[in-house]
């Protein structure tokens, strides 16, 4: 028996569904130009309406390789142990400790701290790996060899201090966590400190962008030459 | 430790094969939209072409199930269109599920609305597919049409049933009212699977009935089942027109007396068509 | 102390970028923020869906006047009900001796019509599918104003308690048991239907051409 393919008659029908498919071409064109893997650039002919945040979202989120610095896991214990902590007093109290965009805000200023000592580490230790060449030391080699060793020590030396600022914060999630359990003992009367606190370590946090970005400004100057 | 606790990190999540995020996906979904850690629109990007790919899959394996009801080329054309009977509904409700979640004081991004419902919609055909043996075991003993019409309805309300639930676990805590938000969204989306399956009908054909890919669009899905309703009883004889913007410049059937028919003579397979799904 | 790695070393496998999702809420839902004002564009966009939804509507309807007249038909209904009973609530809340203000009972009633404008907005694909592929066009709509209805309604009590539960003492902030306060939620609840449903017969009415 044959079967019989029934095609809509109404173009406005036909219309709407090219329309859709058409849409969807063009969510899958964007999409495979920001970089996207071809499963999701395929899934964007049929789905684009729930891609709608992916197409016009963000494009860093997939145009650099995420590293997870030397400070990750402590951030993720840190901060969970403060969700925690302020769960378990939300649970007891009406009041709110803490906004998750705080907590949010917290944590992507961390990572990103984390993310820039990261990248130091690496530039450090490509500058490390890169030797002159020994056999023909000649004047330019030489210079070479003293912007490098100068690079080196500066960027350690930002390094270091970065590490340690962000050491401090991490020790501060503690303290916060103290008043928040002091804050469970005591009830509303103690809200205030613990937003105080709360509030120095966003000002520290913040603090750390500058430090960071003024510490990789000067630790370029030296390479300028070569 | 449980053996079968699986992970929903970033890493494990991103590497998992569709076999293992089918386990996920059963067990606990909810899991992979209540992580902190991780950012959900990373997680969108990584899961939706898995989760639609276990939507079409589960959803064709169904409909090739239902399909085999009338057999031919009704295993294809029914396998295609499943899984496009468990999307349209989501697409088409959702941002009436986010309106009514707002109006609840629960606002929740797209993407993890997005994220929530394709994990409900696979989870769903996941589950569709599971129950495809028992259902083509009941079809094979050729049941009457309309029971069959109905073995395949009851068994996606049954699957529907953990899909929504799904969607509702995957939502973000909070709000007010929310009870008075999941009834609405449960009405739309009710009413949505209903229409869609009406429109994108047939798929289940009796086995001396033409095959189609799509009937015209005429008619709805109330007024059809309140026509079953009357057939059953002896009642015969309902027109279907070309109904909507889309469907008006279809060409009517023939009119029907509409009295009592002599259940002894046989209708048209055209006319026996005019019934649900 | 973390010094630098000794030789060029990365992490073998990426995780995906662990910026926090910090555009989505988190999952502790924030109660009415009675305090912020009400911004022009949400109320705007309240108005836009209601008018949305009843253009979605317009269709299915069998002829171009009553799909014209259809447009507005939403809007009509829902302005129309909160113009005529906010009035008496603002009266008989003051006359009553109530806490609340003037002006947060009025901008407790704008944001119902916001989120109702919002359900509204929401219900438009729905009622643009059922326009497009069956005659019942109306009945959906009728559905999608019954849903805009309910949750106006739902919402506008719990934004007027939420005034009324603040404009109280701080002592007293977690009681509302002014059976006053009760009874006229009950009353502006039952006369919003109640004129709702008359303003829509003759909406109806003049959609119909009769």
């Amino acid at each position: 028996m044959l079967a019989i393919l029934w095609i809509s008659r109404s173009t406005v029908a036909l219309a709407l569904v090219l329309g859709y498919f058409g849409a969807g071409a063009a969510a899958s064109m964007r999409l495979a130009r920001r970089g996207h893997a071809l499963g999701l650039v395929a899934s964007a002919w049929i789905a684009w309406p729930l891609l709608i945040s992916v197409l016009f979202g963000a494009a860093e989120l997939r145009s650099r390789t995420p590293i997870v610095g030397p400070f990750g896991a402590r951030i993720s214990q840190g901060l969970a142990s403060l969700r925690a902590s302020l769960a378990e007093a939300q649970s007891e109290s009406p009041l709110e400790l803490a906004s998750q965009g705080q907590l949010a805000s917290l944590e992507l200023a961390l990572r990103q701290a984390d993310d820039r000592v990261a990248s130091v580490d690496r530039l450090i230790a490509e500058l490390e790996a890169t030797q002159p060449d020994s056999t023909q030391p000649d004047a330019s080699t030489r210079e070479f060899e003293r912007s490098r060793q100068a690079s080196l020590l500066t960027l350690r030396s930002a390094r270091e201090h970065a590490a340690d600022e962000l050491e401090q914060v991490l020790a501060m999630l503690l303290s916060v966590r103290v008043q928040i359990g002091l804050h469970a003992l005591t009830s509303p009367a103690t809200v205030a400190p613990v937003r105080e606190r709360l509030a120095e370590l966003e000002t520290r946090v913040a603090a750390l962008a500058e430090l960071s970005s003024f510490d990789a400004g000067r630790a370029a100057l030296p390479l300028e030459g070569c | 430790m449980n053996s079968h606790a699986t992970s929903t990190s970033p890493a494990s999540v991103s590497s998992t094969s569709l076999l293992a995020l089918t386990g996920l996906l059963l067990r606990s979904p909810e899991r992979l939209v209540d992580d902190h850690e991780v950012d959900l629109q990373a997680r969108l990007i990584e899961l939706a072409p898995k989760l639609l790919a276990l939507t079409l899959i589960g959803g064709a394996a169904f409909g090739v199930v239902v399909g085999s009801y009338r057999g031919s080329i009704q295993y294809l054309y029914a396998g295609l269109k499943a899984p496009l009977l468990l999307l349209l509904p989501m697409l088409v409700g959702l941002p009436a599920l986010r309106a009514f979640l707002a109006a609840c004081e629960l606002r929740l991004s797209w993407t993890r609305l997005a994220l929530a419902s394709l994990l409900a919609v696979a989870r769903t055909a996941v589950l569709a597919a599971a129950t495809s043996p028992v259902l083509w075991l009941y079809l094979s003993v050729h049941p009457d049409y309309h029971r069959a019409v109905l073995a395949m309805a009851g068994t996606l309300i049954v699957v529907g049933v953990p899909g929504l639930w799904t969607l509702t676990a995957s939502l973000p805590a909070g709000g007010r009212n929310r009870p008075l938000a999941h009834a609405a969204a449960l009405a739309v989306f009710g009413v949505l699977l209903a229409q869609t399956g009406w429109l994108l009908r047939p798929f289940v054909v009796r086995p001396r009935a033409e095959i189609a890919l799509f009937r015209p669009i005429e008619a709805n899905v109330f007024s059809s089942l309140r026509a079953t309703q009357q057939a059953a009883s002896g009642r015969y004889g309902w027109e279907a027109r070309g109904a909507g913007l889309l469907g008006r410049d279809v060409a009517e059937p023939a009119e029907l007396p509409f009295e009592a028919v002599d259940p002894q003579v046989e209708l048209e397979p055209q006319q026996q068509e005019q019934g649900v799904f | 102390m973390h010094g630098p790695p000794a030789s060029p070393s990365y992490p073998p496998s990426y995780p995906p970028s662990y910026v926090p999702a910090f555009a989505a809420p988190g999952p502790i839902a924030t109660p009415t923020d009675i305090s912020l004002p009400l911004r022009s564009s949400a109320l705007i966009g309240a108005l836009a869906g209601l008018i949305g939804l009843g253009s979605a509507a317009a269709l299915g309807a069998p002829d171009l006047t009553a799909g014209l007249r259809l447009i507005p038909s939403v809007l009509l209904v829902e302005l129309g009900s909160l113009a005529l009973t906010t009035p008496a609530l603002l009266a008989l809340h003051q006359f009553f001796g109530l806490d609340a203000s003037v002006e947060d009972l009025a901008s407790a009633l704008a944001r119902a019509l916001v989120r109702g404008g919002q359900v509204a907005a929401g219900l438009i694909l729905v009622v643009v599918g059922f326009a497009l592929t069956t005659d019942l066009a109306i009945p959906a709509l009728l559905a999608a104003l019954l849903a805009v209805g309910v949750f106006t309604s739902v919402v506008g009590c719990v934004e007027l308690a939420a005034v009324e539960r603040r404009a109280k003492s701080a002592a007293r902030a977690h009681e509302l048991d002014d059976a006053r306060f009760t009874l006229l939620l009950i009353g502006w609840s039952i006369l919003s239907w109640a004129i709702a449903l008359r303003i829509g017969l003759h909406v109806a009415r003049w959609v119909i051409g009769s």
